[in-house]
């Protein structure tokens, strides 16, 4: 698609409309700049940015599961375990202070990542166990490590004292670091999953396993790359979330995991498999973010936030079963 | 029989998605009767029986049932009236025990528990009845095939069945099991039961019916008193339709053998298997449903396990089957379920013709060739001249079976292989569809590609195939040439697995 092509007026007002979460963003950023006290400030729009940076990379990672029909719970232990091993490496390891304890706390915290979603592909694929099952079990397991590590290389809850030169990636100085970070991470997302064969089979695969096992797609390969890939972008999260909070904390995360299946949910991936994608959970991520924004700002009790969400993603989730289940009919009367 | 029939089917039509299945089908069942009722797969025993139980409507037609209209419309209208079903998987549950399967739709209940000892009572009735040795608490389970089927036998009779269906009894039974539900049905007949048996063994409905109706492609055929028949009899009025369908023929060279099957067994299958295809040939493969054609195929391919065997393609040994080393080796797969396994519904044309050869369109970094896997699937569609308006925004779910068919053959096709496997590759598909798919699959055979052709169409089978392989219970029992075919005997090989002169 040319550059042309992209701005056309009439495609713009096509995909608007082909995507009514753009219009209800459009329409509560626009509404709340005008009613909401507070919203229009530099300050609150730098702070909404920065918060759907952070849920931005982890949902991604979460939504390449989900394209296969699964989830992956463990994603927020993996921001958890990252962020104390990683504040360890840099406070308190023999080489804290250094740049090259930076370099290898960001290396190990994704690391973690990626070998805390080898364990869940390993187990989805080759021991066939359900997705839910293994990363609940995975997600207590590692978010007990995490507090357990913490709490025999510190007294303190948290780990502090990290190098200045790390809060960069959490916006500090730099304020455009983490954005420049999770654009970067949405883009090559968003690629992968539409230009590159991997993407491809992502979709297929998420739709019809035994069809493509019969076509020579290897579809345990694709299911195994997608939890690793998802403990991978929740490595890169924790980098940046460990970097914002300045510290490590063992319990980092521990309630981001109804944000994240609520922005997938309500950016329109199919909780079925096989449909949605990066541009869907970048629509979710910012309406989440802005949503809890707003109501922060309108000094809404959590509880409220909490039942406005619980409905939305219900309405979202029925909304989806409603156009699945016409698809499954369509599909039989064929 | 003079008395006047318990259940009446007149000129019963019935369509699917526009195809006309049952073509004004004729049944009557006398009181304490036993009626047979024989045809060839898809001659519409199973869709008869399935409107009979309420499972499907129909279009036209009336059924009596003891002199009233019945139309059911749900399977539960069916039991109300008294008719039950004996299939070949039997509906009971296996971890519950003799009593409770009786009762498993409406448990006795005694105040807010279940009244154990009234289901036990009755199904004590049953076992004094049938001279069972078990106890009402053993576990279905624990049962052989033989007593299970009884058990379901008594479920029927407990909701006052009054028409029993068997369809395929006696599959899973040995033959002593057989015996004794000969006999169990004779006991039925006799307390006034009417039973209609379904079954492609033809000595047991001869020996076991009083009347045998005939279904022939949705028709049926007549009905005869079995005393005035004998088997061949039945075995042409099977089959013996004439050939009134036109197949398009080519000119075509048969060449060397490209694949060749040594000794292959599959997995959940004793019986070892060969056979070979040679380039330019259409091999049909024939025979009665569960005769283990799809299964053999499946595993050939590597889509299901096998325990060994030879396999050969064009000379080059292939060990161990998967679809992707067979894809390699340039052989190709349409299944016989194209939505579950040949298709992708909820996905475009597009996604579904290149999805095969996707990983021979990538570039660097593993980035798909958009403007290429574009043309190629243009080029499919029309080559196959699949009806659409676009194939990158066109879903596969909105096209009509025969398009579908083509799709699926489309996605192979681009993989450009020496091997076509075709399971029912016709099936669901209108009379203009069927013809193109015909043409094509003699196209390709012209170019030298061999195919084997899964078809429970005889005459499909016998239209366009070069040579014709029977399959009778997991083993090729019959390789027929061109020049030998001939309906009676094919038919014969697939019921009985060869043939005997005895009437």
């Amino acid at each position: 698609m040319s550059l042309k092509e992209t701005f056309d007026k009439k495609r713009v007002a096509g995909r608007l409309l082909g995507s009514p979460i753009l219009l209800v963003i459009i329409a509560m950023a626009v509404l709340s700049a005008a009613f909401v006290p507070n919203f229009a400030t530099l300050y609150n729009l730098k702070n909404l940015l920065l918060q759907t940076c952070d849920l931005l990379i982890i949902s991604l990672g979460v939504t390449f599961t989900v394209l296969n029909g699964g989830l992956d719970f463990s994603s927020t232990s993996v921001l958890a375990l990252s962020s104390v091993v990683g504040a360890y490496i840099m406070a308190l390891s023999p080489l804290k202070g250094t740049g090259l304890s930076i370099l290898l706390a960001i290396v190990v915290m994704v690391a973690i990542g990626a070998a805390v979603g080898a364990i869940n592909g390993f187990s989805v694929v080759k021991l066939k166990m359900p997705s839910f099952i293994v990363t609940l079990s995975t997600q207590l397991f590692f978010s007990g490590m995490a507090i357990y590590f913490t709490s025999k290389v510190t007294d303190k809850a948290s780990i502090m004292g990290l190098p200045s030169a790390f809060y960069r990636i959490g916006g500090e100085k730099a304020f455009f670091l983490p954005i420049v970070i999770a654009a970067a991470v949405f883009l090559v997302s968003h690629w992968l999953m539409t230009r590159t064969i991997f993407g491809r089979h992502v979709l297929l695969v998420g739709t019809n396993p035994k069809s493509c096992h019969i076509s020579g797609i290897n579809v345990k390969r694709v299911v195994f790359l997608l939890f690793l890939l998802s403990g991978i972008y929740a490595g890169a999260a924790s980098v940046v979330l460990t970097a914002r909070n300045q510290a490590g904390i063992s319990s980092l995360g521990d309630k981001m995991f109804i944000d994240i299946m609520s922005s997938i949910i309500i950016g329109g991936t199919s909780i079925f498999g096989g449909s949605g994608g990066a541009k869907h959970t970048l629509y979710g991520v910012i309406f989440i973010t802005m949503l809890s924004n707003v109501m922060n700002l309108l000094g809404m009790d959590w509880y409220v936030l909490s039942l406005v969400k619980g409905f939305i993603v219900i309405i979202a989730a029925l909304a989806d079963i409603l156009s699945n289940r016409r698809k499954n009919y369509a599909a039989a009367a064929a | 029989m003079s008395s006047q029939p318990l259940l009446q089917l007149d000129n019963i039509h019935k369509s699917f998605y526009g195809a006309e299945v049952l073509h004004g089908v004729n049944l009557d069942l006398c009181p304490g009767e036993v009626l047979g009722l024989v045809g060839e797969n898809g001659a519409g025993k199973s869709t008869l029986m399935s409107i009979l139980g309420g499972v499907y409507g129909f279009d036209s037609g009336t059924m009596r049932l003891g002199g009233e209209v019945y139309t059911p419309a749900t399977p539960n209208d069916a039991t109300r009236a008294g008719i039950a079903f004996i299939r070949q998987e039997f509906s009971l549950f296996s971890n519950l025990t003799v009593a409770e399967n009786l009762f498993v739709d409406r448990f006795p209940r005694r105040g807010l528990s279940v009244d154990n000892k009234k289901m036990e009572e009755r199904a004590q009735v049953y076992i004094d009845l049938f001279r069972l040795d078990i106890s009402p608490r053993t576990r279905v389970e624990s049962l052989p095939m033989g007593v299970r089927q009884i058990v379901e036998i008594s479920k029927a009779l407990e909701k006052d069945a009054k028409i029993i269906i068997f369809d395929e009894p006696t599959t899973s039974l040995s033959p002593k099991e057989k015996e004794e539900l000969f006999e169990v049905i004779g006991g039925l007949k006799a307390r006034g039961v009417s039973i209609i048996y379904i079954s492609h063994i033809l000595e047991d409905v001869m020996r076991l019916c009083d009347r045998t109706t005939v279904l022939r492609d949705g028709n049926s055929v007549g009905t005869f008193q079995n005393s005035a028949l004998d088997k061949r009899e039945i075995i042409r009025l099977m089959v013996g339709r004439e050939m009134n369908q036109v197949y398009p023929t080519i000119e075509k060279e048969i060449g060397e053998p490209i694949y060749e099957v040594r000794e292959f067994v599959r997995s959940g299958s004793r019986s070892p298997v060969s056979l070979e295809i040679r380039s330019g040939e259409i091999v049909g493969m024939f025979g009665l449903m569960g005769a283990g054609r799809t299964e053999l195929l499946s595993s050939l391919f590597g889509a299901e396990p096998s325990e060994g065997g030879e396999i050969l393609v064009r000379g080059k040994a292939l060990t161990r089957p998967t679809p992707t080393r067979c894809i390699r080796e340039g052989i190709a797969y349409v299944t016989e379920n194209r939505r579950q396994e040949g298709l992708i519904m909820p996905k475009t044309i597009e996604e579904n013709v290149t999805m095969v050869v996707l990983d021979r369109m990538t570039g660097a970094l593993g980035v798909v060739d958009r403007s290429r896997e574009k043309r190629t699937a243009l080029d499919l569609v029309k080559k196959l001249t699949v009806k659409t308006s676009d194939p990158q925004r066109q879903f596969v779910k909105n096209l009509s079976g025969g398009n579908q068919q083509k799709v699926v053959i489309a996605k192979w096709v681009a993989s450009e292989p020496k091997v076509f496997f075709m399971d029912e590759p016709t099936r669901g598909v209108d009379v203009g569809a069927k013809y193109e798919i015909y043409t094509y699959i003699n196209e390709l055979a012209r170019e030298g590609c061999g195919v084997l052709l899964v078809s429970s169409e005889m005459e499909e089978v016998m239209g366009i195939c070069d040579r014709i392989l029977v399959m009778y219970r997991d083993r090729i029992v019959a390789d027929i040439p061109k020049a030998a075919f001939d309906q009676e005997r094919i038919i014969q090989y697939a019921l009985e697995g060869g043939i005997s002169d005895a009437g």
